[in-house]
């Protein structure tokens, strides 16, 4: 590798983002170049630099603004696609079907249809014996003649006719208000919504009841009032009371899970604490440091390396405790790097 | 993020926790005023929860929010016009470096009690350097420095190819250690 090719990788390199191989070549260069050398540490020095600015961050109110929208957003029903519209699909599938049922019944038996032919309803009026468009049962009174109806009429009416026309609007009136009653039914008593935070709104009105009614929804709504902001993890519940220093008692929560190396759920927990404290809070460095561990054993050893970082950067007490981490992170970031590549 | 799309709000939790000061971090660069970032900081993340479930699970979620972050201020530069040429060389105002701005926006609240003198003039050279920087050097270098993304991510998410995200980077850097080394400072 010349010294050109290195200037063209150099901020490849500068950033890890090389591969091996090249990496390899590309040091092997440097070591014998010192012009190249000193490039790349004066860039190393310059993005050291940038590295070591303090940003400001945005404020707890705003993450809470940010979490309680969440909530409000997670809680509402899921609109036109959702179950609401299943529902409201439902009653008119009904009418669709039996206002077409209707339709087609009183056009085949319209007065002269037979006779008139191309003014019938289906273009060629069905012939006697010609199968009809309708289940066997219903068959004969469609077959009939309009004289063989008259005759009929005085008479009780036939069987199929009076057997299934009814039932069929027997089941459409069923149908279309039985919605209501389970919506009057289920309305008095909505769950109370989860206080999600400072600026959480009062619960929906009208429309996020009624969308409140879909199959399932209910579960899940539980779930989220489980899991909302400000409101604690659903299972395990926190313990009731805080820790002596009038401490969050989910702190105490996520330090117990690291302790059992349920770290998903200590994410979570640490996760909601550093969105929550204010940034001086003096819990700072225990969510900090809990969080770190969380992602470590995770496996993103680059952002618990980064939070270890920060803790022995801004709290003096927890240095050495994240040197020592940090020490530890980078051993195991040098040994997965030497092992072989998987295939 | 997909277990937030299966609306579990304690994975919005973490997903906040973890994006909320890079994303910051972006848009107060970019945008150069921290009452702008506060607004965009907030349509960023409120379009993270209303496109939730239109996220494609293979997609990379750094690359998607910060598609979302640069995409708003970019809107957002076009609404104003102009960027405002403010703050950036007093980073953080007085009453921010004590706690809280007035915006809502709280400043890093821990003092580095090493910071000297010189390290002050350095970090205010360095602001000073990167607000000359042109937009599309210190765009990439915004981008590279909060999003974590790798240079080929970083191209794709502004559309250019790969080797213009490596000279812009290239020359970001190297302008900045020009002017570092021309006010005296070695670098």
């Amino acid at each position: 590798m010349n010294c050109r090719e290195v200037q063209d990788h150099l901020v490849d390199h500068l950033y890890g983002e090389l591969d091996q191989d090249l990496a390899q070549r590309l040091q092997a260069h440097l070591e014998s170049c010192p012009s190249c050398m000193e490039e790349l540490e004066a860039l190393l020095k310059v993005k050291g630099l940038l590295l070591s600015r303090k940003d400001p961050v945005p404020s707890s109110l705003l993450t809470q603004r940010i979490l309680a929208h969440a909530g409000e957003e997670i809680s509402r029903p899921k609109g036109l696609w959702g179950l609401g519209w299943l529902r409201a699909a439902v009653p008119v599938c009904f009418l669709l079907v039996v206002g077409g049922w209707i339709l087609l019944y009183q056009g085949w038996h319209r007065p002269g249809q037979e006779e008139s032919g191309p003014g019938s309803s289906r273009g060629v009026a069905p012939q006697a014996g010609e199968p009809a468009l309708m289940p066997d049962h219903e068959a004969p009174p469609q077959s009939l003649t309009r004289e063989e109806k008259t005759q009929a009429l005085p008479a009780p009416p036939p069987l199929p006719d009076s057997a299934a026309k009814p039932s069929l609007k027997d089941k459409a009136m069923a149908a279309l208000p039985s919605p209501p009653p389970q919506e009057t039914s289920r309305l008095p008593a909505p769950q109370p919504r989860p206080q999600v935070g400072p600026h959480s709104q009062p619960p929906g009105g009208a429309e996020g009841q009624q969308q409140e009614m879909a199959v399932g929804k209910e579960s899940r709504r539980q779930k989220v009032q489980g899991m909302g902001a400000g409101a604690p993890v659903a299972s395990p519940p926190p313990e009731p009371s805080g820790d002596k220093e009038g401490l969050p008692s989910e702190l105490s929560m996520g330090e117990k899970l690291i302790g059992e190396k349920d770290f998903t759920r200590a994410e979570e927990i640490f996760s909601r604490l550093i969105n929550t404290l204010p940034p001086g809070h003096a819990s700072m460095p225990r969510v900090l440091l809990g969080l770190a561990q969380a992602r470590e054993g995770l496996g993103e050893l680059g952002e618990a390396s980064a939070l270890y970082q920060r803790l022995a950067g801004d709290w003096p007490e927890y240095r050495e405790l994240a040197l020592e981490k940090l020490r530890v992170l980078e051993q195991l970031r040098r040994s997965k790097m030497t092992q072989p590549p998987g295939p | 993020m997909c277990r937030f799309a299966r609306d579990e709000h304690g994975a919005f939790e973490v997903l906040l926790a973890r994006y909320r000061e890079p994303i910051f971090g972006f848009l107060y660069r970019y945008l150069g005023r921290s009452d702008k970032a506060e607004d965009v900081f907030q349509d960023v993340f409120f379009e993270v929860i209303r496109a939730r479930r239109s996220y494609r699970a293979g997609f990379k979620f750094s690359a998607w929010i910060f598609r979302i972050a640069r995409n708003r201020a970019v809107d957002r530069l076009r609404r104003d016009g102009f960027r405002e040429m403010v703050s950036l060389q007093q980073p953080l105002d007085p009453q921010q470096e004590e706690g809280e701005g007035l915006d809502g926006v709280s400043s890093s609240p821990y003092p580095n009690p090493e910071e000297t003198a010189l390290g002050r003039e350095l970090r205010e050279a360095l602001e000073e350097t990167l607000e000359r920087l042109p937009a599309e050097q210190r765009e990439v270098l915004w981008l590279k420095e909060y999003s974590g993304l790798k240079i080929p991510q970083v191209a794709k998410l502004l559309g250019v190819p790969e080797n213009t995200v490596k000279s812009r980077l290239r020359y970001a850097l190297g302008k900045i250690r020009e002017e570092l080394s021309r006010r005296g400072y070695e670098v």
